[in-house]
């Protein structure tokens, strides 16, 4: 049925946008989730203006104050769309800007973001290694040119040791995790933990895990 | 020891300016100490045994203090870099004269790029991604605005009613209906805080 399938993009939307700003690590692009949004609050938004236009034909009071009002609903969940798409293309290039290098030397994740961050990607970097070339790294010795010195640690990466809140989806059983010394959890359904994001990392891919 | 490297960084962190001027006078400074910790390096290995604990603990020295000069040198463009980005989505396009008088002609080529990479990547998503920067909340439907400048007649509720903006009234009307007089500085939102 048409509206349990837009509650169910809604809130796979919202999980993506959730997983993002919360993690330090880029998610692979939802292109078909994207999409779907995008979709949506185009279509929303011909309803609100169709809406308006009748609105302002009309002479008459009485079905015009509940025809605004369902307009004013939709006109709010129309810009709570718009901010959530905004901010979750905002944070991807965002974090695109943070590990540049990470992320091109890693084909996983790099083919994992939109053909156009890719895009953005290749043109972020030539530009700012043209800028540090120009700026300084050309007039120092030979060793020391390289712009993603490993050794030097210059190449950034996302710091997966941050602790994240979770809340697990489904009955996981007993799990083994490896710190100073092995510990075990027993993951249930529904439980939520405050956990080191490297641990639970494998379980958001494979989504048993949700972000909080 | 030469310390233009920590003044270097020292002016970032201290300074009141959103950018100071790009000081190309310690920048040489800092390039002048790698040459000639790169020049002491060259002349040990020529001239010394590297593997006596004299004169590796030297060359050590001498390795480290090259990379650190090395992390002042990006440390002070990253971070200058970093601000020019962030003008770019508060700002627009073009810098305001008093930030890009303190750029190097390498970080006013920067900004330029940067912007139009930024704008090439809306074009190609076919989105605008400037706006929306919080959340809108329950309240940001309606607000309640102060007419600072004449504006005279603007149509609101999709084009149903007529508001007379005059100077100095107050209004309560919806955000989208009053936003870019907003932004233009003829409307003040009024809030509470």
């Amino acid at each position: 049925m048409e509206t349990t399938n837009n509650i169910t993009v809604l809130s796979s939307f919202i999980q993506a946008w959730t997983n993002e700003k919360n993690s330090p690590e880029i998610f692979p692009y939802e292109t078909d989730l994207i999409t779907e949004i995008r979709n949506h609050i185009n279509t929303q938004q011909q309803i609100i203006d169709k809406n308006l236009e009748q609105i302002k034909e009309e002479e008459t009071n009485n079905n015009d104050s509940q025809l605004m009002f369902l307009t004013n609903i939709m006109l709010m969940e129309v810009e709570r769309l718009n901010y959530l798409l905004r901010s979750y293309l905002r944070m991807r290039l965002d974090k695109i800007e943070k590990y540049p290098v990470y992320i091109l030397k890693n084909q996983q994740v790099r083919e994992s973001l939109s053909k156009e961050e890719q895009q953005f990607l290749a043109g972020y970097f030539k530009l700012f290694e043209k800028h540090m070339k120009n700026s300084f790294l050309e007039k120092l010795p030979k060793p020391l040119q390289k712009i993603d010195d490993e050794e030097e640690g210059m190449v950034a990466k996302p710091d997966v040791n941050n602790y994240v809140a979770c809340k697990i989806n489904e009955d996981l059983g007993e799990v083994q995790f490896l710190e100073a010394d092995t510990f075990n959890l027993t993951l249930k359904k529904d439980d939520s933990y405050i956990i080191n994001y490297d641990h639970i990392k494998p379980f958001i891919q494979s989504n048993k895990v949700s972000l909080i | 020891m030469d310390k233009s490297g920590v003044q270097l960084v020292k002016e970032l962190v201290e300074t009141s300016y959103i950018l100071p001027n790009y000081n190309t006078h310690l920048i040489e400074k800092v390039e002048q100490a790698v040459d000639k910790s790169k020049k002491e390096l060259d002349l040990i290995i020529e001239e010394e045994d590297p593997k006596s604990p004299q004169i590796s603990s030297a060359l050590l020295y001498h390795h480290f203090a090259m990379r650190r000069n090395k992390r002042y040198l990006c440390v002070y463009h990253n971070e200058r870099m970093n601000t020019l980005k962030r003008l770019r989505w508060q700002h627009g396009s073009t810098l305001p004269s008093e930030i890009s008088e303190n750029c190097s002609n390498n970080e006013q080529n920067f900004f330029k790029n940067y912007s139009q990479l930024l704008t090439g990547y809306m074009m190609n998503i076919e989105l605008d991604l400037h706006g929306y920067f919080t959340p809108p909340t329950v309240n940001d439907l309606f607000i309640e605005v102060r007419v600072l400048t004449d504006i005279g007649d603007i149509y609101t509720n999709g084009e149903r009613d007529i508001v007379n903006l005059k100077k100095g009234t107050t209004h309560f009307l919806k955000r989208v209906d009053v936003e870019q007089y907003i932004k233009n500085g003829q409307l003040e939102h009024i809030t509470n805080n």
